[in-house]
């Protein structure tokens, strides 16, 4: 009976990784066991088998399918039924990164949501001492609101003597989101309050992937791009992503029903669709492995499905104020998106 | 892609047992290589990158389909025909009994015997050391022994 020493001797000389004095032994083990030789003769056979048998030509169309997915080819019904359930799946991918990348939007909604909340709550403007805002009473023109009387934010909290903050704390877009009925009534939504007290949420915005996300040239760029803006405004994106097919598109089964949807079809022939999935940005954000955790995230779903929510997403003093360079400063700042939260959590108990 | 399409797709089909699984496993690998090329770390092989799509791709495709063919179990890949040559007969009892192996280990025993890697170079594209690599690759090649020798007989 050959031990595991002997055993591993033998495949070791089949795959010529023994040193010299290991084939020496080998060598020897086979001269003096009949069972070692046998058994080395033996797996001598299969390894000859395995590797007599001749690698199979792959289907010619291979290439080109996959580089036709990649061209994101025009999408006439007809040539999305000849796709493979594949190709599909990729499009699909893509719809759900395109998805993530509207909860992301979302995301930075919720920042600026909460920030614009901290405002209201305290006063907004900081308008001098009688106005009262977030803070504490040592920084000058800046005092705890007597209305409100939750944990007081203070400087290791967030600087309120920066520049940037007052000067986003009074930029007039941001006030005019905030008188918007929309940007209330999102104020007022159970399912943004569930989000935002969601350990997947505070987890997700104090994480430096999402940080680094947030403040990469490619989002910005992808953010501020008319395309993007226009597809997610488009009444066609809307529908589709309310079909139960889409949400449910993990399952190949649900891909052949979205195959078939009619508004799936018309939004791949939507030529703003088509050029946001060539926009190198997006392509680049969507290898983000943040993406695929955002996907899970049953919260961003039902969020996206609020009708306010996507009222304040084409709101256009939200977009400019997306747009705005404080804001993008203020959303790097893993401090302030983290006091913002505290505040939202305060704001809702 | 003309460079790896060949070897990649002969991997799937040999993970996965039939053609048309290979092609889709194949297609996404490339896909996914494409669309995750700016992730790529030149530091690290490419070919262990891209061989290492392939198989994660094809055990994602076993693993959804739940295909758990054992030895004892009809075989994925159909018997010879009558009148099949030497080879094509080779072929298919080679297919059957490398789909009788856990996934796991058929991905060793594949990139070993048919793309000819070295335990380090297969241990670097499935992300597992090098011993679980040897073991997985002896067992297996045992089972496959035993298995062809059933047949054999």
């Amino acid at each position: 009976m050959l031990n595991q020493n002997q055993i591993e001797l033998i495949h070791r000389e089949i795959d010529g990784a023994n040193t010299p004095a290991e084939s020496a032994a080998f060598r020897s083990l086979i001269a003096e066991n009949p069972e070692a030789k046998a058994l080395a003769a033996e797996l001598r056979g299969v390894t000859a088998l395995l590797e007599r048998t001749e690698l199979r030509e792959p289907p010619a169309r291979l290439k080109q399918t996959v580089l036709d997915a990649l061209r994101q080819p025009a999408a006439s019904p007809q040539s999305i039924i000849r796709w493979s359930v594949f190709q599909l799946k990729l499009v699909t991918g893509q719809m759900e990164a395109i998805m993530t990348r509207k909860a992301l939007l979302i995301g930075s909604a919720a920042v600026a949501v909460v920030l614009v909340s901290a405002a209201l709550i305290t006063g907004f403007p900081p308008m001098g001492r009688e106005a009262g805002t977030i803070g504490g009473g040592d920084i000058p023109g800046v005092q705890q609101a007597a209305r409100y009387h939750g944990r007081v934010m203070t400087q290791a909290d967030v600087t309120l003597k920066n520049p940037e903050i007052q000067t986003l704390f009074q930029n007039d877009k941001i006030l005019g989101l905030v008188r918007s009925d929309a940007f209330r009534q999102v104020m007022s939504n159970a399912a943004y309050h569930e989000l935002m007290s969601s350990e997947a949420y505070h987890e997700l915005m104090s994480s430096e992937a999402y940080h680094e996300l947030m403040s990469s040239e490619a989002y910005h760029e992808l953010m501020a791009s008319e395309a993007y803006h226009e597809l997610m405004a488009s009444e066609a994106f809307r529908h589709l992503q309310a079909t139960g097919a889409f949400r449910q598109a993990q399952s190949a089964e649900a891909m052949r029903t979205l195959q078939s949807n009619e508004l799936f079809l018309r939004l791949q022939e939507n030529e703003l669709f088509r050029k946001l999935q060539s926009n190198e940005a997006f392509l680049r954000l969507q290898s983000n492995e943040l993406f695929l955790r955002l996907q899970d995230n049953e919260l961003f779903l039902r969020l996206q499905e609020n009708e306010l929510f996507r009222e304040l997403q084409s709101n256009e003093a939200f977009r400019q104020l997306e747009e705005n360079e404080l804001f993008r400063n203020l959303s790097r700042s893993e401090q302030l998106s983290a006091a913002f939260i505290n505040e939202a959590m305060r704001f809702q108990q | 892609m003309g460079r790896y399409q060949k070897c990649l797709f002969n991997v799937a089909l040999r993970m996965t047992g039939n053609a048309q699984d290979a092609e889709d496993a194949t297609q996404t690998a490339f896909l996914n290589a494409f669309l995750k090329l700016r992730n790529y770390d030149p530091r690290y092989r490419f070919f262990s990158w891209i061989y290492r799509m392939a198989v994660n791709e094809s055990l994602n495709l076993l693993k959804r389909r739940k295909q758990t063919v054992t030895l004892d179990d009809e075989p994925a890949i159909p018997a010879p025909e009558a009148g099949a040559d030497d080879e094509t007969e080779a072929d298919d009892r080679v297919g059957q009994a490398l789909m009788g192996l856990k996934p796991d280990d058929r991905a060793v025993v594949v990139l070993k015997h048919f793309v000819f890697f070295s335990y380090e170079e297969i241990a670097d594209v499935l992300e597992i050391p090098v011993r679980t690599v040897k073991s997985r690759l002896f067992t297996a090649r045992d089972r496959l022994r035993l298995a062809l020798r059933e047949q054999a007989n």
